[in-house]
């Protein structure tokens, strides 16, 4: 086949996504300010894009693409919604740390 | 970030979804944070961070994922498939064709699901006036 996956095989890029997942999930667990917070979801489901079409190229299908817009749409959502009640906790809180964002715990 | 966009970048196999990609990446996404990093104040000085017990706990659950995953990945036999049905998946015409016929519901689900979005956010961010 001559796409590009002749001339990067899919061994690298299941290696990329797993390495940008991981660092999506360690910035989860690593940071407390909500903004970094929210990147590092951001990078984990562009992990899974790549993925997603990277696969879709190698088997031929195009179904993986349209998930791929599918999450994306739905990426957009998640950021304009989670950066609007950012700004509001900011506007109450003074405060972007998720450590004062705790009145819903228990 | 700069890995953000290496992923991004990577995807240049698929002309469709690479372009796509770029605009909603760099055009939106991007936008909305820098707008929302102007709107917070962030200095070096309120820069919280955890403790140190957290760090750890954090790295050695990251760690175990990270093997996890490699060790799937490795122990997973030959993932190629025999034939390739269709080699020009990336194209707009191929896609563009799919996304009307076969998703034709999610994709309108996908505008009701943006209003939703575009509507809720401003509603949250308005002030309150009451």
């Amino acid at each position: 086949m001559n796409s590009i996956l002749s001339v990067v095989p899919i061994e690298y890029y299941l290696g990329l996504s797993v390495i940008l997942f991981t660092i999506g999930v360690m910035g989860v667990l690593f940071r407390r300010n909500a903004i970094i917070v929210f990147m590092c979801i951001e990078l984990m489901l562009n992990a899974v894009n790549l993925l997603l079409t990277a696969f879709s190229t190698l088997h031929g299908e195009a179904g993986g693409q349209v998930m791929v817009f599918f999450i994306m749409a739905v990426a957009a959502a998640e950021v304009a919604v989670g950066l609007a009640i950012l700004v509001m906790i900011y506007n109450n809180l003074r405060t972007v740390d998720i450590k004062e964002m705790n009145k819903l715990k228990w | 970030m700069l890995l953000h966009n290496w992923g991004s970048l990577f995807i240049a196999e698929c002309s469709i979804s690479f372009a796509v990609h770029i605009i909603v990446y760099a055009g939106a996404i991007m936008v909305l944070f820098l707008f929302t990093l102007m709107f917070i104040n962030l200095n070096k000085e309120l820069e919280p961070h955890k403790t140190n017990l957290v760090k750890v706990a954090a790295t050695i659950v990251a760690g175990t994922l990270l093997l996890v995953m490699v060790s799937t990945v490795t122990n997973t036999g030959n993932v190629l498939p025999s034939q390739v049905s269709q080699n020009d998946v990336g194209t707009v015409a191929v896609l563009g064709k799919k996304l009307y016929s076969d998703y034709v519901l999610p994709f309108e689900l996908t505008s009701i699901l943006l209003l939703a979005a575009m509507v809720g956010a401003v509603m949250i961010g308005k002030k309150n006036t009451d």
